[in-house]
């Protein structure tokens, strides 16, 4: 289809280039008529003339027809496609820039509502762990007391204990002491009668 | 040497049985006695005194050198007990003697029907006490029983009655002892 | 707040009480005397009717009473081991009988405490008062009387509690060399027991007294000394004090497992209670056992360990039990530990000791050196019941970190030759780097069940592939204290349904997700 159409063209522009040359050459050849014949010869082409100029038109016509004319077309082309190429590119420009436009606006947004997320995460976790350190300090505040109290109470015990202990050593001293010193040989002999009266048997089971 | 339970077992029992035969026929019941007295003596002195264990025992003295030893270092004892000891020593079998001295005590019991009941006590016994403990033990053990008296003062008071192995200890120290636990213990 | 006041009258009182206790009445006892005494043992002449175990009183010269337990029951005479001071009895000693076993008090009062193998207080804190005794030697409770496993002990660590879980009455040895972490894995189980409503006896055998106390100010520092009795028979204490204190702990121990909270007997509406005990180390007991019993002149057997070692053992970890729900449901879970020389495992007493226990953690000296701490090596460590009574939401998760890890460690083998890998193999040794990196745990910092299942949970789905290895500890600690802090609400969905539902795990995903993107990846 193109082809035929430059074809076509190409047809077309040497017609009227050879219009345009036949125009260019009558005048003369009329000045030529003028001054030797007068009357309608004057407007009818001198055979003599006419006949080489129509050829060398025709031979201008081809040369120009087979290596000017497609020069000047596909210089023509050449712009005709280089302008159009323009346009859609710039077109393609500004619907890609409007897009990256709308890209950067929501990134944008995303961005703020992401800024605000994270400083409400952020105070919901200070705080978070704000109540957490300082139910761990009291209880652990609580538990010291607690351990002190259980240390004082412990070292209580241990006094009475110690106390007691030597309240039972003291008092055992003395008694071994009285009955070691202070008893006749009589009232060993009535404790030994009662002792062996009262102890249990040899075969204790 | 044999190493036979039962052989050692008979071994035992006729060292303890030789040893109660002869004191008998020597001296009665108060040879007995007193052997079994002398026998626990030494018992002790063997465990505590590792010179005299090691030198009875030594089998790099000859028999007769164990013998002669033996000999000399019991010569103050009954002289049945001095020379069962010796033959245990020449035969190398002093190490038996805390068996021997068990051996003895039951065929005592078993021969002549006679327990041993030692009484420590601080003070010395009178008789009616020695009539009191003596009727006690005996209807506990079921034999005549003959009380070995002895003093010792770091009891404070009270009496302590051994007999086979068993011991009934009434000693005020002990009791003071046990108070002195119950008073310490926490309630 | 009870406050004991200290006056005379109260001492007074306290005295005339137990005054009205002391009975005068003397009854006749069975008295020995001493042969021959050396090594913490003592021959004895007589007592013929000694029991074995029975507890028998020295008595020295001076008056000063030593405790010992009968062990060899010869025709006439007896071997006893001497518990107590060892240099006061000398031979011609009196000995008498008690008529009976050695026994261990114990009870709450102990909790907190410091005591030596007769239950004695060593801590300077004064006397306890016991609520109750337990026999030394116990005979293990039989079938009837007990239940399979069926609740879980969390040690607190991830590479236990995942891939090696252990159960409420199970015994699980750890095992090692020396210096690979075996203390700190039972320690770290044992401040991990907090608010668990878990009794822990830590029983420390033939141990330096100063690493005893070392640890003995960690658990106070951690709080665990609060649930803690520690019985420690230090290297300095005599051999047979070596060789029960294991058995006095598993006694002390089995009071609460057998006495519900009311000191009655535990039955169905008394639940008897749940225990933790440590035997640190098993190995050194064995090596005071021995000592014992070639002093005792008992024949030596193999590596001259006497030949009942392997019934020693194993009566002493078969006294771990679950009690059915009649009995009161109590527990005693042991974690024995065994060292090792040089890894050797197939010597005589760590092979004794893995036959007896439930299962085994292995600890490596060169996974210990490459950091991998703790050094568990979970390719050869099983536990043979405790999967029973894993939490769901674990077993989920730690199927895939098992396979994981086993792809990994045999494409790790094959890789070291360093030929060009294709993309699946890759993806596999990184995640495999990657989890194992993930099981690293410092001491003393155990993680809650529901953490370790969120951590390994990342892992598995593959959100620490993308991080540098040296991250995925950093990631693991801030993505548990940002969801604690900020997305509780899935904690306490998992705690609620114990699995991960897919609304959880949904939950979970776009948590992680978030946290991810604002995890700062160190340069």
């Amino acid at each position: 289809m193109k082809v035929n159409r430059y074809k076509a063209w190409r047809l077309a522009g040497a017609a009227v280039l050879a219009a345009g040359a036949s125009t260019l050459a009558v005048p003369a050849m009329a000045f030529a008529a003028e001054s030797e014949t007068a009357g309608i010869s004057a407007i009818l082409p001198d055979m003599a003339e006419f006949i080489p100029m129509l050829v060398a038109f025709i031979v201008l016509v081809v040369v120009l027809a087979k290596f000017g004319w497609p020069k000047f077309d596909a210089m023509l082309q050449r712009r005709e496609d280089t302008i159009k190429d323009a346009l859609e590119k710039s077109e393609r420009d500004r619907i890609e820039s409007e897009r990256i436009l709308q890209e950067y606006k929501k990134q944008l947004e995303d961005a703020k509502s992401q800024a605000s997320q994270i400083v409400a995460e952020a105070k919901s976790t200070g705080e978070a762990v704000k109540a957490d350190i300082t139910a761990k300090a009291q209880a652990e505040a609580a538990n010291m007391i607690e351990k002190a109290h259980g240390a004082i109470e412990a070292d209580k015990k241990a006094a009475i204990a110690e106390l007691q202990g030597s309240v039972a050593d003291l008092s055992v001293a003395v008694a071994s002491r009285i009955i070691g010193k202070d008893l006749s040989d009589d009232e060993h002999r009535a404790i030994i009668e009662r002792y062996v009266n009262e102890a249990g048997s040899f075969h204790a089971e | 040497m044999p190493n036979n339970r039962h052989v050692q077992k008979e071994k035992v029992a006729t060292y303890a049985a030789v040893l109660l035969d002869s004191a008998y026929q020597a001296g009665g019941q108060d040879a007995v006695l007193q052997v079994r007295d002398q026998a626990e003596r030494i018992m002790r002195i063997e465990r505590s005194n590792m010179d005299l264990a090691n030198a009875l025992e030594d089998s790099s003295y000859t028999p007769e050198q164990r013998g002669q030893v033996a000999r000399g270092v019991f010569a103050d004892l009954n002289p049945v007990l001095t020379e069962v000891l010796a033959v245990m020593a020449e035969r190398g079998d002093f190490a038996l003697l805390s068996r021997v001295w068990a051996s003895y005590q039951e065929q005592l019991e078993r021969k002549l029907d006679v327990t041993v009941v030692d009484v420590t006590t601080v003070v010395p016994l009178d008789d009616h006490l020695r009539e009191v403990i003596a009727k006690k033990a005996e209807a506990d053990l079921g034999t005549k029983v003959v009380l070995r008296e002895q003093i010792d003062p770091s009891i404070i008071g009270g009496v302590l009655l051994t007999a086979n192995g068993q011991r009934i200890d009434a000693s005020v120290v002990s009791q003071l002892e046990r108070a002195r636990n119950v008073l310490k213990e926490q309630n | 707040m009870l406050v004991t006041e200290i006056t005379a009258q109260s001492i007074d009182e306290a005295l005339r009480k137990q005054l009205d206790a002391l009975s005068t009445s003397v009854e006749s006892r069975e008295v020995g005397t001493v042969i021959q005494v050396g090594d913490g043992i003592a021959r004895v002449d007589g007592l013929k009717d000694a029991m074995a175990g029975e507890l028998l009183e020295f008595v020295s010269s001076t008056g000063q009473v030593v405790y010992g337990m009968a062990q060899n029951l010869e025709e006439d005479e007896v071997g006893a081991v001497l518990l107590g001071d060892v240099t006061a009895i000398k031979e011609n000693d009196q000995v008498r009988t008690t008529g009976r076993l050695v026994e261990v008090p114990s009870g709450r009062a102990m909790l907190g405490r410091v005591v030596n193998p007769l239950g004695m207080p060593i801590d300077g804190k004064g006397p306890i008062q016991a609520e109750g005794t337990r026999p030394v030697e116990f005979k293990a409770p039989g079938v009837v009387y007990r239940k399979p496993v069926d609740e879980p002990m969390q040690t607190g660590i991830l590479a236990v509690d995942s891939m090696i879980p252990i159960g409420r009455g199970q015994r699980e040895l750890i095992i090692g060399d020396r210096q690979t972490g075996k203390t700190a894995i039972a320690i770290d189980a044992i401040i991990n027991q907090k608010g668990k409503d878990m009794i822990c006896i830590y029983v420390a055998v033939g141990q330096k007294a100063s690493t005893v106390a070392g640890v003995v100010e960690t658990l106070e520092s951690y709080g665990a000394m609060d649930y803690t009795i520690v019985v420690n028979a230090s290297a300095s204490d005599s051999a047979p004090l070596q060789y029960i204190a294991p058995m006095a702990g598993a006694a002390i121990g089995e009071y609460f497992v057998y006495t519900g909270e009311n000191g009655e007997t535990a039955g169905p509406d008394n639940p008897g209670r749940a225990v933790l005990i440590v035997y640190d180390d098993l190995t050194k007991q064995a090596v005071a056992y021995r000592q014992m019993s070639l002093t005792l002149r008992r024949p030596p057997g193999r590596e001259a360990y006497p030949g009942d070692i392997f019934y020693l053992h194993s009566r002493l970890l078969e006294r771990a039990v679950k009690m059915s729900d009649e009995m009161g449901g109590g527990s005693m879970t042991a974690l024995p530990i065994i060292e090792t020389q040089a890894g050797d495992v197939s010597a005589y007493i760590p092979t004794n000791v893995i036959s007896i226990t439930d299962g085994q953690i292995y600890l490596q000296t060169d996974l210990f050196f490459q950091g991998q701490r703790p050094a568990v090596d979970v390719g050869i460590s099983v536990s043979r019941v405790g999967g029973s009574a894993q939490v769901k939401a674990m077993k989920q998760v730690a199927g895939t970190l098992r396979l994981d890890l086993a792809a990994y460690r045999e494409l790790k083998a094959f890789t070291q030759f360093g030929s060009d890998l294709d993309k699946a193999t890759q993806d596999q040794l990184t995640r495999g780097s990657h989890m194992t990196e993930l099981l690293k745990q410092k001491r003393y910092m155990p993680m809650p069940v529901m953490d370790q299942v969120v951590a390994i949970y990342a892992g598995g789905k593959g959100y620490l592939d993308s991080l540098p290895v040296e991250d995925v500890v950093r990631f693991r600690t801030e993505l548990i204290d940002y969801l604690h802090a900020s997305k509780q609400g899935i904690f306490d969905a998992l705690y609620a349904e114990k699995k991960l539902t897919d609304a959880i795990e949904a939950d979970l995903n776009a948590a992680i997700e978030a946290f991810k993107l604002s995890f700062a990846v160190s340069a």
